[in-house]
């Protein structure tokens, strides 16, 4: 007689890479499918501030320290579309999904905590990535822009991608419905992302929020960033590159953390 | 069983949609009143910010003075054309729309309340980023006539062309595309940060030719006077024809029930 055994458990390994590889396709494919919506209409709102603010300012300030204001402006109007573009990723695609129900399909598979934010994070800093360049082929056209370090740019635009897109994925954890997503983007991420430091060097700033820029992880992202094309920066570099590991690692700890204790997300 | 008698106009219909157009909007105030206010002053302290060494100084504070009935109206003109857009896109792909084409409604009182209805809201929003902006930055009107005046029609104006956007669009991509590509550019290269003569020629005279920006201008005029050369009677003209037409466009688009009726 032949013995029957139960069947084995599947053995994945220590990391469920075709799971991983999957979530994450999914991830790209979710905002590509949209692109007008996630990438022509990033792109055309850059543009639009780009002109108006242009315009409005250009006449006031036609010099930001060594260069003009125009070459200025690109670089912080890029990581501004970049940001704001990994966080609605991010934010989105787990809102509608705890929404919708959907989201089981995602807590059901054999996905660890850190598979799933490698997913989800790195589909929104792939977006961020899509957008920023071709903000940036677009701005070029435009006003061609140097290039002092490509290192800076890479890494500011990888760290504060990965930024957003943690904080989206939190705050997508956290909302129950679409309002508090969309409160949370106007009332925090947009404000942030304007108001620190993309239309203006913080040299002009009025003494205390000088100071409080000092503060601000969104003021590092965007001065270092800005550094990495026209070689010129408002804040230390060295502390603008800590500040980015720093508070990146403390929203994947966090981020982590709510996914292990199933936060919002298992009943 | 005689027919219920509801008289040449169904005041009570009209009067019932448009009140319940007003409720969707005023349901969501956080969305709909809160986050327009803050983005103007967002933008406003963008501005401020900017300015650096120039705030305080004559030409800072006319840069100033320039956007602010800018940011104001622009308040105004995204909520009427998001209020009436929203509702009727969501009612037809919902299916819900049906509730209102089966009630004894014409197309003229169906218009009406929709179209009033955004117009209000747009002015419900807009006289919450002026009290805030009062705070903010003072600025005594010139020519208070002119205020309610652009501000109505503008609203109205706003509203028909998102009544339109909502009849066209079969789903909320297309509504998307319709605000970032066409509406929301419109209105910014309309001279609400920046006067319009910093623009290239070619386009300052095409923007000319822009009811949205004419609607701006003429608002401007209220509160700055005819500094900004334009003049106020023939914008007022561009805005209510605008108005006409567009009123007869949904009009007679909502009475074949295009997009509406099978």
């Amino acid at each position: 007689m032949s013995t029957h055994l139960p069947p084995l458990p599947r053995d994945i390994g220590t990391v469920n890479w075709i799971g991983l590889w999957t979530l994450y396709q999914r991830e790209v494919y979710r905002f590509l499918k949209v692109y007008t919506q996630t990438i022509a209409a990033p792109v055309v709102t850059t543009l639009l501030f780009y002109a108006v603010f242009a315009l409005a300012l250009g006449g006031v300030v036609r010099m930001a320290g060594s260069v003009p204001f125009l070459v200025f402006l690109g670089p912080g109007l890029i990581v501004m579309a970049m940001a704001q573009n990994a966080f609605a990723n991010t934010s989105s695609s787990v809102v509608i999904a705890k929404v919708q129900g959907n989201i089981v399909d995602v807590l059901m598979p054999p996905l660890y905590p850190l598979e799933m934010a490698v997913a989800y994070v790195g589909g929104g800093v792939t977006r961020g990535m899509f957008v920023g360049v071709v903000t940036g082929i677009a701005i070029w056209v435009f006003v061609p822009l140097g290039i002092h370090s490509p290192a800076y740019i890479l890494f500011h635009g990888l760290m504060a991608s990965m930024m957003l897109a943690q904080l989206g994925m939190i705050g997508g954890i956290w909302s129950e419905k679409f309002d508090h997503i969309a409160a949370f983007t106007n009332f925090v991420v947009t404000p942030l992302t304007f108001l620190s430091g993309t239309f203006y060097s913080v040299d002009r700033l009025p003494p205390t929020f000088w100071w409080l820029a000092h503060f601000n992880p969104f003021f590092y992202m965007i001065d270092g960033f800005r550094y990495g094309f026209i070689g010129q920066s408002d804040g230390t570099l060295a502390i603008g590159v800590a500040v980015m590991l720093g508070i990146n690692a403390a929203l994947g700890v966090l981020l982590l953390r709510m996914l292990s204790t199933g936060y919002k997300l298992k009943a | 069983m005689t027919p219920r008698p509801v008289g040449r106009i169904l005041w009570l219909g009209a009067w019932t949609l448009f009140l319940r157009e007003l409720r969707r909007y005023s349901k969501e105030a956080l969305e709909t009143v809160l986050a327009p206010a803050f983005q103007a002053l967002v933008y406003f302290v963008i501005l401020v910010f900017a300015l650096g060494p120039e705030r305080g100084t004559d030409e800072g504070d006319a840069l100033l003075s320039h956007a602010m009935p800018g940011l104001i109206l622009m308040a105004v003109l995204f909520r009427s054309a998001e209020t009436t857009a929203f509702s009727l896109l969501l009612d037809r792909m919902e299916g819900i729309i049906s509730d209102v084409l089966m009630a004894p409604l014409g197309a003229a009182e169906m218009t009406a309340a929709y179209a009033l209805a955004g117009a209000v809201s747009g002015l419900a929003t807009g006289a919450v980023v002026l009290a805030g902006a009062m705070l903010v930055w003072p600025l005594p009107p010139v020519h208070f006539w002119a205020l309610p005046v652009f501000a109505a029609l503008s609203a109205l104006m706003m509203s028909l062309a998102g009544m339109l956007i909502g009849l066209f669009c079969e789903k909320w991509d297309h509504l998307a595309a319709a605000f970032v590509f066409v509406l929301t550019p419109l209105t910014f290269l309309s001279g609400v940060f920046a006067p319009v003569d910093t623009l290239p020629a070619a386009v300052a005279f095409a923007v000319r030719f822009n009811p949205i920006f004419h609607a701006i201008e003429g608002f401007r005029y209220g509160f700055l006077g005819s500094g900004t050369g334009g003049d106020p009677l023939a914008s007022l003209a561009v805005v209510a024809g605008t108005v006409v037409v567009l009123l007869a466009c949904n009009g007679v688009l909502i009475h074949r029930g295009y997009k509406l009726k099978p």
